[in-house]
């Protein structure tokens, strides 16, 4: 797992035009990206990801900062093109979130398929959020940014930014609550139907 | 329960408060799916797993995790069993990267290589070669800037006639533009009419002050000068003849030779010269005006040489003993001498003379009387004109 220092490097690298830099930094930043924009601009997510990073290239080499700034930074990018690109298609961005493209390769086990389906359940959970809820969560959660980095992305203050995920995570706890609701029933029920039989026996 | 963001029980209660929030939201995923490459032992562990298995078909995972005491979210944190569920759906939303999420690597390698290889691993190369590059240009171009200055330079001084006289024949020789109207390498002047007429020289003002920058050194001064040569000793002559309405200081007036002479050495076109036969001729056309101007000039630069100054340009020296002044007056006089008597006489001579002179002169010589041809008191006749008739009316000689 990549740390704060090892995406430092890879930005300085990137900045001075190092390719491999470069495929580092893009390997750890580009799935948080895509699933920021899954929650954004749900049809053009891909799309809006390969402009993000085609501007990001060509504007690496002017960059001045750390890597969380450049993280601050790309999720900007990502979102004012998400913004234009839900303008020029009239699209929903808080459009119920569409399924990943499943796609077979050769190492796939079963304990990948299963996290992947996990993690598309879970971001199709936050993806039927309020936007700035979902914004905020995916933010804080899956991008790894403080309130204050996420207010800069989204041009809010902190503070909003800290009420908008707390609000998000208190719905995803009542939905939480409401689906386990039949399955602790059913638990219950064959709890109880198991200490009957006992009981007979 | 209503729970504030504060409380220490937060992560034990059903709703999750500010601070549980923020725990839940800074743990999940471990440090976010921002660290997650794959390979990484990820966050997507057993509980996962569980969570999607046990909530299949369900847009909410982790539920059943919870109820069914599968361990701590993959982050770490202990949370309560309540918000159990929650942690692990952050956990998967923040898993590691799916394989669909990273299949565009060499898409964006190429263009990242695309924007950086002209300026990525050349790029020292580049900067030194620009380096040299620019230094060549410089050079190169301050090169032909000092040529162009020096072709310039050379080109206005052999216009100017600055150049000595050997440079200049041979600059002219060379191509470079001789004077308009000078002389070039000691030949005659040239009386073409005078092109420079806005650009000449600063003329210095009428009270002989010069000014404290030195005029600069122009066609028109070297026009003056080199018309001052031609005109030599005669240059204050014909000037104070043209002056004094064209006549010497002998009152004879200034001939067609010496009138085109002053007129050429005061750089009139040719062709005016050629009309000039007497001081009307020039009174009608603008050669009088050039004369006068020149000479005015000529006597400007004989009164700086007078006062210690530098002329601006060399005039031929007077010569004292000529009867010539050798200071030449650049204004008109104001007051008319005081020696001279002003006014009709006042006393006229009064009446006649009194006294006549009375019988003549003595010593008048008489008439000679008895000559051989005379006819006698009665008869005389003219010693001059013999056959002339006298006073008397009376023919002498042959009447008889």
């Amino acid at each position: 797992m990549l740390d704060g220092q090892d995406i430092a490097d890879a930005l300085a690298g990137a900045v001075r035009g190092d390719e491999a830099s470069f495929a580092v930094l893009w390997r750890a930043l580009n799935p948080p990206l895509l699933r920021y924009l899954r929650v954004l601009i749900p049809a053009a997510c891909e799309d809006v990801a390969s402009e993000t990073w085609l501007q990001a290239s060509r504007d690496l080499g002017g960059f001045t900062g750390d890597a969380k700034q450049f993280q601050v930074w790309l999720f900007r990018i990502a979102r004012n093109r998400a913004i234009d690109e839900g303008r020029r298609n009239q699209r929903q961005l808080d459009d119920p979130v569409a399924a990943l493209p499943e796609q077979r390769s050769g190492d796939d086990t079963a304990e990948a398929a299963l996290a992947a389906m996990a993690t598309r359940r879970a971001l199709a959970a936050i993806a039927e959020l309020p936007r700035d809820q979902a914004e905020a969560v995916l933010l804080r959660a899956v991008a790894g940014l403080s309130a204050e980095q996420a207010g800069s992305v989204v041009g809010k203050r902190s503070g909003a930014v800290r009420v908008a995920a707390m609000r998000g995570l208190r719905t995803l706890k009542k939905r939480l609550d409401k689906a386990a609701e039949p399955e602790k029933a059913q638990l219950k029920g064959m709890a109880r139907t198991g200490s009957r039989a006992g009981v007979t026996r | 329960m209503r729970t504030t963001g504060n409380s220490p029980r937060i992560l034990g209660s059903r709703r999750p408060g500010r601070r549980a929030a923020e725990e839940l939201l800074d743990h999940a995923g471990g440090s976010g799916a921002a660290g997650a490459v794959p390979g990484a032992a990820g966050v997507a562990g057993a509980a996962n797993v569980g969570d999607v298995a046990n909530v299949a078909g369900a847009n909410v995972a982790g539920a059943a995790g919870a109820t069914a005491g599968f361990p701590p979210a993959g982050s770490g944190l202990e949370v309560s069993p309540d918000l159990r569920a929650l942690a692990r759906l952050l956990d998967s939303a923040a898993g590691p990267a799916l394989t669909a999420e990273l299949s565009g690597e060499d898409a964006a390698r190429a263009v990242f290589s695309a924007h950086h290889s002209a300026s990525a691993t050349p790029s020292k190369e580049r900067r030194v070669f620009s380096k040299a590059l620019l230094a060549k240009t410089v050079t190169v171009k301050i090169v032909v800037a000092v040529c162009g200055v020096s072709v310039v330079g050379v080109s206005a001084a052999a216009a100017t006639n600055s150049l000595p006289s050997g440079l200049q024949s041979k600059a002219h020789s060379l191509g470079f533009p001789a004077p308009k109207d000078s002389r070039v390498g000691g030949t005659d002047l040239i009386t073409t009419p005078v092109g420079a007429e806005g650009k000449g020289p600063a003329v210095p003002t009428p009270t002989g002050a010069p000014t404290k920058s030195a005029p600069p050194r122009t066609d028109q001064t070297a026009l003056d000068a080199a018309g001052a040569k031609l005109l030599g000793d005669d240059s204050f002559r014909l000037c104070k003849a043209a002056e004094d309405g064209d006549r010497d200081d002998q009152g004879h007036a200034l001939t067609a030779a010496e009138l085109q002479k002053l007129a050429k050495a005061a750089n009139v076109p040719a062709a005016d010269i050629a009309k000039l036969q007497s001081a009307l001729d020039a009174e009608r056309s603008e050669a009088q005006k050039r004369m006068q101007e020149f000479c005015d000039r000529l006597a400007q630069a004989e009164k700086d040489v007078h006062d210690g100054h530098t002329p601006t340009f060399p005039i031929p020296t007077p010569h004292p003993g000529d009867g010539w002044p050798t200071t030449w007056p650049t204004t008109w006089p104001t007051k008319v001498p005081s020696g001279l008597p002003t006014g009709l006489p006042t006393h006229l001579p009064s009446g006649l003379p009194t006294h006549l002179p009375t019988g003549l002169p003595s010593g008048a010589p008489t008439w000679p009387t008895g000559w051989p041809i005379d006819g006698g008191p009665q008869n005389p006749v003219d010693p001059i004109r013999p056959g002339a008739p006298t006073a008397s009316g009376s023919v002498g000689g042959s009447q008889h």
